[in-house]
């Protein structure tokens, strides 16, 4: 199981990492390899050459103004899981992170590889898309921003161009309630289903709420309607369950080996249940 | 597919290669170096055999393009208990039968080697966590995690 | 076959017998210093990658093979045409009327018969070089009806294998007793349909062989991840046409076997043929999703199984069918009945059943093979079985603990000989079930399953009973239905220096026999275990079937104990002559003989050992001035180990996540050699239990396709699936085996998944449904909960 011939290059700027990837359409980034290596092992790819960004200035960062907490692409997932500025601004990133396969992945495997690799049951791009983080790209027109809603396109597909690099993430800063829930066969695993959830909570009653689910479909779901449910009420057993009914009625989530369409709506609507009690405060 | 020079240092000792781009961290420990200490048993990432240290984090060798190995400091199970006898954590292995057939044996030395580098006194919850990257046919885990405890708890 | 197969052995004297011994293999496996298949170092070898059909059945038209023959750094292409002439394949089927055989051919000409299937083979310089030429070939395939459902190919329809007249390998019925009868008259007859599924033993170690024929020589040598060298060379030898006393067959450090690696493999002759061939060293080393393609899969069963109980939950009859997938082809040397005969080979377990009728059917199929993983044949039929105890148990009102314990067969009975004539000397069958129950605290689960069951928390206790066949000498196969010769032998040889080197026949995958028969030939010889080297997995060394079934600890001691007897003797008769007593007042412990009762007059053996070698004035006149000798061990009778297991789970209604709490095991193995390696084989297959019922699954679509090719998709247990395990011990000796000793390698796989099963259809009790097919999925226990 050994990889097929590819050139290697490892730029230093994401200048030339942009023109690399411009003079050769099948040449593909490689950030940590986590997910990309593997397909190449199994020779399911076979990209021409891979431009290597781990030399690349600027991509590796955590920083926030109070407003937002901005993470470089290249910051390894476990850097990012352990980040004091993530852990205290953006707490669901770090929950998240945990369910994101093993160490010594996420000792390799980084934070916009993770992202732009789309996995359509992976756990980051659903806490991007329920705190609406703005994601950076950078491309030869120079850097554009695109909402982590319209991102996600569907399995293994972004908005990032052939041309373009995934510099970093401007994630919103959360101090709501917040639950992520995930239910995967084995811990690391991807997916089943899981959910994303932030509830502020005023007066006993919700004020705003965020919900995003994934693995049911082939992009992040943001649940709206069930969203807008949940704004103005007081969290229980019964808004939970009629929230989970709203976000999950209408998914048709496609089945493999590891679950069915059906199992994995019953058991996102479980999750959404079990994370609008723990985001609303009602489960310690 | 032209070659790329590697300079990176293994178990100390500095090595320079010319390798093709493709040449994974693990075949170039084991069919370079032969050092074959380290396991390739999934070449997927998945089974954690081919586990080692990339300047003190475990990290899977076959997810790693040798050229992506540059300047890194690499560990590999021959490191360890160099000294002709076995350290502490491979005498805990051997005392709590947390071997049989072998093969994953070196993954779950480095993952457990990086894990008590980090914390000195782990939980059980916390070794079996870290430790859930590596997967083990023969023993069923537990003696392993004994192992790990053990270790820690003598150093 | 009864005098073949007698040997007795001497009495054993533990010293080091029942002590947790650590592994002397331990140092070099944790230092990196195991030379596993893929680590040797053979100069000069070349690298084979070899296609695989991507269909269950097709015609072959055509392989190109023109692009991939002048890719840089080929040796040579192969495809079937080319091999079939130089070797028609692997023939197998065993002596059993109405079996059929069939014969696996080394690369797949004309026609291939399941997806994994080898296609043509690449020769290259290195193996990523091997691997780019292959991607240059070019099959064309025409695709053929698949056969993908054991049960409806019974029913007629397209052939699997078309070299056979139908589908069906092999079908035999026995009607013992009068179960017609005993079901008219039974207060209560509970049944079901259980559907085992496919899964795998995934050595995490790939299979892997390394060829090196030398013209000059005409020695032919192979390196093999096998449990069976010397069966390899007889059978390179037959297949092959090369002179067997001219091959040598190793088997390096092995990493896993589980019974997947007891069998012979296309691969093995394909290296073979190629070397010679090219007149370099040819390696292959598996790929993980080749070990998950074509490596033997293992388990599929359908058990259509009822029991008939009298009003006090008396067992009266139990009826089967069981159907086995066998896949496309017979692996040898189990062939395709692996499951289904086997199942039949220990139908009534523990258990008094006086009227059995069975029936075993299996069926070719377009898929892997079938062959042998622990536990064969017993896994699928004990979940059926014990599953059908638990909801008598419910019907009868009696608690699962009491219904076995009624239906046991009793202190006082044995011996005791079931209606399938298997002779049980000895067991502890009601024992383990008390055992069991005071270990898991049954009251106290009962009012927590309550507690919790009120709080919206479902948790299960199941419980399975179980005894496992080992020690499997000429005899007790042919008892089981595997007419298949299987002995093994040992050389014990004490050095002038006084230390001993053990050759074997048996292997080592894992299990630390080069401790366990060290410490039984220590004990033999009244020597320390660091004065005792065991040599395993090599041709070099005496004949004999190897390591599998549960066998190595019995046929290891025996033939050890055999080997070792008359080396005692003349040490015995040595040292009599030295201290002019006689033979019988010496003792041998600790590297001394001494005089019994006086132990100052004594000698080192060493002393002794010297003496028979060099000191031709002081030894007794007329003894042979050697300390070797050779035995072999068949034991005609089989050493039944007994137990129980019994597992605690929580089942979340609403995600259909089962999580295992905890694992409870009774192990009765008699004489134990090692505790920590006992504990060690059974904490190993309650993993693969706990994988087999809950993750893994070699799933196939209804073209006969395999889904599952991948670890992601193939699912192992790693650490936060498998509880820490609770173990109690019984010991009753076995009567007939060397020491008492007993095997017990598998006894988790046979019995833990039915624990398992039971334990989640206890949790789901309050949703007044059981899950009968497996594996145990979350959609599985979603279609239970309603949720």
């Amino acid at each position: 199981m050994k990889f097929p011939p590819f050139q290697y290059h490892a730029p230093a700027t994401s200048a030339e990492a942009i023109a690399l990837l411009g003079a050769d359409p099948e040449a593909k980034l490689l950030a940590g390899g986590q997910s990309l290596l593997p397909l190449l092992a199994l020779r399911l790819a076979y990209p021409t050459a891979l431009v290597d960004l781990a030399g690349v200035e600027g991509l590796c960062d955590i920083d926030t103004d109070g407003r937002a907490v901005r993470i470089g692409a290249m910051e390894t997932l476990t850097d990012v899981g352990r980040s004091d500025i993530v852990g205290e601004k953006v707490p669901l990133v770090s929950a998240a992170i945990a369910h994101v396969a093993h160490e010594p992945i996420r000792n390799r495997g980084t934070f916009g590889g993770n992202l732009a690799h789309a996995d359509p049951a992976s756990e980051l791009p659903a806490v991007m898309v329920a705190l609406d983080a703005q994601l950076v790209l950078q491309g030869p027109a120079g850097e554009r921003r695109v909402g982590a809603g319209e991102f996600w396109r569907g399995p293994f597909t972004t908005a990032l161009g052939a041309d373009e690099i995934l510099t970093c993430a401007e994630v919103p800063v959360w101090q709501g309630g917040w639950s992520f829930h995930e239910a995967a066969r084995r811990s690391g695993d991807f997916a089943l289903a899981l959910v994303a959830a932030g509830i502020e909570s005023a007066n006993g009653s919700c004020s705003a709420a965020r919900l995003c689910l994934h693995g049911v479909a082939g992009a992040p779901v943001r649940a709206r309607t069930a969203e807008e449910a949940l704004v103005g009420g007081a969290i229980d057993e019964t808004l939970a369950e009629e929230v989970a009914e709203l976000a999950t009625a209408e998914l048709i989530p496609t089945g493999d080996v590891h679950c069915t369409s059906d199992g994995r709506r019953k058991i996102a609507r479980t999750l959404v249940r079990r994370a609008v009690l723990e985001a609303g405060g009602s489960v310690q | 597919m032209s070659g790329v020079t590697v300079e990176l240092t293994v178990n100390g000792q500095r090595f320079e290669r010319l390798v093709k781009p493709r040449l994974t961290l693990a075949d170039l420990l084991r069919d370079e170096l032969r050092l074959t200490g380290t396991k390739l048993g999934c070449e997927q990432g998945v089974c954690g055999a081919c586990t080692v240290l990339v300047d003190g984090a475990a990290v899977r060798s076959c997810l790693m393009l040798a050229p992506q190995a540059g300047g890194r400091s690499i560990t590999t199970v021959e490191s360890l208990g160099a000294g002709g006898e076995l350290n502490p954590l491979q005498a805990a292995f051997a005392r709590n039968h947390a071997l049989q057939c072998g093969f994953c044996t070196a993954g779950f030395l480095m993952s457990a080697t990086a894990l008590l580098e980090r914390e000195a006194v782990p939980t059980r919850d916390q070794v079996r966590e870290t430790l859930s990257g590596n997967l083990c046919r023969c023993t069923g885990y537990q003696t392993i995690i004994d192992a790990v405890i053990e270790a820690a708890q003598a150093g | 076959m009864a005098s073949a197969g007698q040997h007795d052995t001497p009495p054993l004297h533990p010293q080091l017998v029942g002590r947790s011994v650590q592994r002397v293999e331990d140092p070099r496996l944790l230092t990196g210093g195991g030379e596993y298949t893929a680590d040797l170092l053979v100069e000069g070898a070349l690298h084979a990658a070899i296609l695989r059909s991507p269909y269950a059945h097709a015609r072959i038209r055509s392989i190109e093979t023109a692009a991939a023959a002048s890719a840089p750094g080929t040796h040579v292409v192969w495809t079937g045409a080319d091999t079939t002439p130089l070797s028609a394949g692997i023939a197998a089927g065993l002596p059993i009327d109405g079996m059929k055989p069939t014969v696996q051919p080394v690369l797949a000409d004309g026609t291939t018969r399941f997806v994994g299937e080898g296609l043509a083979v690449v020769v290259a310089d290195t193996p990523h070089l091997a691997e780019d030429a292959r991607d240059a070939l070019v099959a064309d395939l025409e695709p053929l009806e698949a056969v993908t459902d054991a049960e409806a190919a019974l029913a007629g329809g397209p052939l699997a294998n078309d070299t056979l007249e139908d589908n069906l390998i092999l079908d035999s019925e026995r009607v013992l007793g009068d179960p017609d009868a005993a079901f008219d008259r039974a207060a209560l007859r509970v049944g079901d349909r259980f559907v085992h599924h496919r899964y795998a033993a995934v050595p995490l170690e790939t299979r892997g062989c390394i060829a090196r024929f030398d013209w000059a020589s005409d020695r032919l040598t192979l390196w093999s991840s096998t449990q069976m060298p010397h069966f390899f060379r007889t059978m390179l030898a037959a297949f092959l046409g090369f002179a067997e006393h001219k091959i040598d067959v190793i088997a390096p450090d092995v990493g896993g076997g589980f019974g997947q690696k007891a069998h012979l493999f296309p691969e093995e002759l394909l290296v073979c043929l190629l070397s010679k061939q090219l007149r370099r060293p040819v390696r292959w080393i598996e790929d993980r999703r080749e070990n998950l393609l074509c490596a033997t899969h293992a388990k599929q069963q359908v058990n259509e199984m009822e029991l008939a109980f009298d009003g006090d939950g008396t067992l009266l009859a139990l009826s089967d069918r069981v159907v086995g997938d066998g896949g496309a082809y017979n692996a040898l040397p189990w062939t395709a009945v692996v499951e289904a005969m086997g199942a039949a080979g220990n139908m009534t377990s523990v258990y008094r059943i006086e009227s059995l009728r069975d029936r075993h059917l299996t069926v070719a199929t377009n898929k892997c093979p079938t062959g042998a993983y622990r536990g064969i044949g017993w896994t699928a039929p004990q979940v059926a079985r014990e599953g059908l105890l638990d909801r008598a148990a419910r019907e009868l009102g009696i608690s699962p603990f009491e219904i076995r314990r009624r239906n046991v067969v009793q202190p006082d009975e044995f011996p005791y000989t079931t209606i399938t004539e298997l002779e049980y000397t000895e067991g502890s069958f009601l024992e383990a079930v008390d055992a069991l129950e005071q270990a898991v605290g049954y009251e106290a689960f009962l009012e927590r399953q309550r507690a919790e069951r009120a709080r919206g928390r479902y948790l299960g206790l199941g419980i399975s009973i179980f005894n496992e066949l080992t020690g499997i000498g000429t005899e007790a196969a042919f008892a089981t239905g595997f007419n298949v010769t299987t002995h093994d032998t040992s050389t014990v040889r004490m050095e002038p220096s006084g230390t001993v080197t053990v050759t074997t026949s048996l292997t080592t995958q894992g299990q630390g026999q080069e401790t366990t028969l060290a410490q039984i030939a220590a004990d033999a010889l009244g020597v320390a275990i660091e004065s005792v080297t065991v040599h395993t997995g090599s041709t070099d060394q005496v004949y004999g079937m190897g390591t599998w079934g549960s066998r190595g600890a019995v046929m290891g001691s025996g033939s050890i104990m055999r080997a070792a007897e008359p080396i005692r003797r003349k040490l015995l008769l040595t040292a009599a002559h030295m201290l002019e007593v006689a033979p019988d007042d010496l003792t041998i412990e600790r590297g001394t003989v001494s005089v019994t009762g006086a132990p100052d007059r004594s000698l080192p053996v060493a002393d002794v050992a010297g003496v028979i070698y060099f000191a031709a004035a002081v030894r007794p006149p007329d003894l042979e001035p050697t300390l070797e000798a050779t035995a072999a061990y068949d034991g005609s009778e089989l050493a039944y180990s007994n137990g129980a297991h019994a597992a605690l789970v929580e089942v979340d209604p609403g995600t259909g996540l089962v999580s295992v709490e905890q694992v409870t095991v009774v192990e009765d193995c008699g004489t134990v050699i090692n505790p920590a390696i006992v504990d060690g084989q059974l904490r190993g297959g309650i993993a693969q239990a706990i994988g087999g019922v809950f993750l893994e699954h070699m799933h196939y679509d209804e073209n006969g396709q395999l889904l599952t090719t991948t670890f992601l998709d193939y699912l192992l247990p790693s650490t936060t699936d498998v509880p820490d395990i609770e173990i109690v011990h019984l010991s009753t000796p076995s009567a007939s085996s060397p020491g008492g000793v007993k095997g017990m390698g598998e006894s988790a796989m046979v019995s833990a998944p039915a624990a398992l099963v039971n334990a989640v259809n206890d949790a789901l009790v309050p949703f007044g449904a059981e899950i009968t097919e497996l594996p145990i999925t979350p959609d599985r226990i979603l279609a239970v909960t309603g949720d």
